[in-house]
């Protein structure tokens, strides 16, 4: 029952934001504040990540073409891991903790100290005026991200290839330059629009409809949270599907 | 003329509202008391259309808010100003955004116009100089006043208090009496305001109404309210801690 109250309330809000979409360009600023709150301030802990996650990629690569496959596949691996999945998907899985959790916890406090039926006690749709610019701001940021990821990821697992699997420059980047091509870029940036707009959603809707008070709060960012990842994954699993055939 | 006409309106198993009848003529100074949870503060969100009644309608002059579509909802709330319980003032802003985000999103206002606006009624709520201080930079009283101001900025026909004095020492509490009786006098603004403090709604109002069990158990003047025989509302004027000569 509580699910489909929630997939109800979901899509009005989602009608919500299509009707505000005429009001875009006055929202402009706004859009600006969150693309820089949910992208610059991202920043360091996307090349964190993603510096980790190309390296470990390497390595565990590495060990596994050990004796079975050559090493000079190691650079290709690494570069459509990264581009295809690894980028998007744990990119996506860091920013719903940190975007999804503070866009939900912002919003439920909001609402449980009454500031978003203030809004609307002076006519301000609080859908045009506080989700659509998260959701403009996350579908735009994320691929952005992605593409800092990719980058910083792939010469992570570069740095290990070449200074521990001691294999060359060229024969790490040599693969990469024959066989990857654009569409795994692309397809991997749409799959992280998608993931922007799903972590921009779960935190928006759970917070606007936390009740209570710290405590309602606290459980509208855990919903938020897990559930932005969850269907992070699902759509991951739906996306490859239609974007790669076999 | 606003008037309320059979309000039903339940959360849950509670029913809080259980068939409200009450006319707020213009230029009334209407204070609703009750006990805390008997339904006050619904009543008001009900009245400004952030809630929605389970039965019955509430008429604004004339039109049922009920049956109005978005814009002319969000339309007719321009006419309302609201002082919320909290404040409800926004965190992310200073006071003169706070005070002029009405004005800014509806329009029709030069910055330097919304910027005297600011000061004007600021000035008038005895805040004048807090205009870039933030809402954690105010103490509980004077975030009830920016939040008068936000309300007068707007310049409504009507004005509606959700517990004005509630969570405020004396003399704080006295000041934003004395702002609402200056309001009342000098700019005639049709007043409906809910408390369970009966200093404050004797010394704000004009008409009296009293939310019990779900109804209005009277409606008169101060006068007529000392007289009634009724034992319910004798029993709470009992228990206040007002003199007679307040």
């Amino acid at each position: 029952m509580a699910f489909v109250a929630d997939f109800g309330g979901l899509f009005i809000m989602v009608l919500e934001i299509f009707r505000s979409i005429p009001t875009v360009f006055k929202r402009i600023k706004l859009i600006f504040e969150q693309m820089l709150m949910m992208g610059v301030r991202s920043l360091p802990l996307v090349i964190l990540t993603s510096v980790f996650t190309g390296s470990v990629t390497a390595w565990q690569a590495a060990y596994q073409f050990k004796g079975l496959v050559p090493m000079e596949w190691l650079g290709l691996t690494v570069a459509k891991t990264v581009f295809i999945e690894l980028g998007p998907v744990l990119t996506s899985l860091v920013l719903a903790g940190r975007v999804g959790a503070s866009i939900a916890a912002e919003l439920g406090t909001m609402r449980v100290t009454e500031q978003i039926d203030a809004l609307e006690s002076m006519g301000i749709n609080p859908v045009g005026y506080l989700v659509m610019p998260r959701l403009i701001a996350g579908m735009v940021m994320l691929p952005v991200l992605v593409m800092f990821a990719n980058i910083i990821a792939i010469l992570g697992g570069m740095v290990v290839s070449v200074a521990l699997v001691n294999i060359s420059y060229e024969t790490f980047t040599g693969s990469i330059k024959a066989y990857v091509y654009i569409r795994d870029v692309v397809s991997g940036l749409q799959k992280s629009v998608m993931f922007g707009a799903i972590i921009a959603l779960m935190g928006c809707y759970h917070g606007f409809n936390a009740k209570g008070g710290a405590e309602g709060v606290g459980l509208a960012t855990t919903k938020a949270v897990v559930l932005a990842s969850v269907l992070i994954l699902v759509s991951d699993y739906i996306m490859a599907t239609v974007l790669f055939n076999i | 003329m606003i008037k309320l006409v059979d309000l039903y309106k339940s959360f849950g198993s509670l029913e809080v509202l259980k068939g409200v009848n009450l006319d707020i003529q213009k230029g009334d100074s209407m204070v609703v008391f009750g006990a805390s949870g008997s339904g006050k503060s619904v009543m008001l969100k009900l009245i400004m259309g952030l809630l929605k009644p389970d039965e019955g309608e509430i008429y604004v002059d004339g039109k049922n808010i009920n049956e109005l579509k978005r814009p002319e909802l969000d339309h007719l709330r321009t006419r309302f100003g609201m002082l919320f319980q909290g404040a409800a003032l926004f965190d992310s802003m200073n006071v003169y955004e706070n005070v002029t985000i009405g004005r800014a999103e509806h329009g029709g206002m030069t910055k330097e116009d919304r910027i005297e606006c600011a000061k004007k009624n600021l000035e008038m709520v005895g805040l004048e100089g807090t205009e870039f201080k933030y809402p954690s930079e105010l103490s509980g009283g004077m975030k009830k006043r920016v939040g008068l101001a936000r309300a007068l900025c707007m310049e409504p026909e009507f004005i509606l208090y959700d517990e004005p004095t509630t969570g405020l020492d004396p003399v704080s509490a006295d000041k934003i009496n004395d702002l609402i009786i200056n309001l009342r006098d000098r700019l005639k603004i049709t007043s409906i305001a809910v408390t369970h403090d009966l200093y404050s709604a004797f010394r704000i109002g004009h008409r009296f109404a009293m939310l019990y069990q779900g109804k209005i158990r009277f409606d008169g003047t101060r006068q007529e309210m000392e007289e009634s025989e009724d034992e319910v509302l004798k029993d709470f004027l009992s228990h206040s801690t007002i003199d007679a000569d307040s």
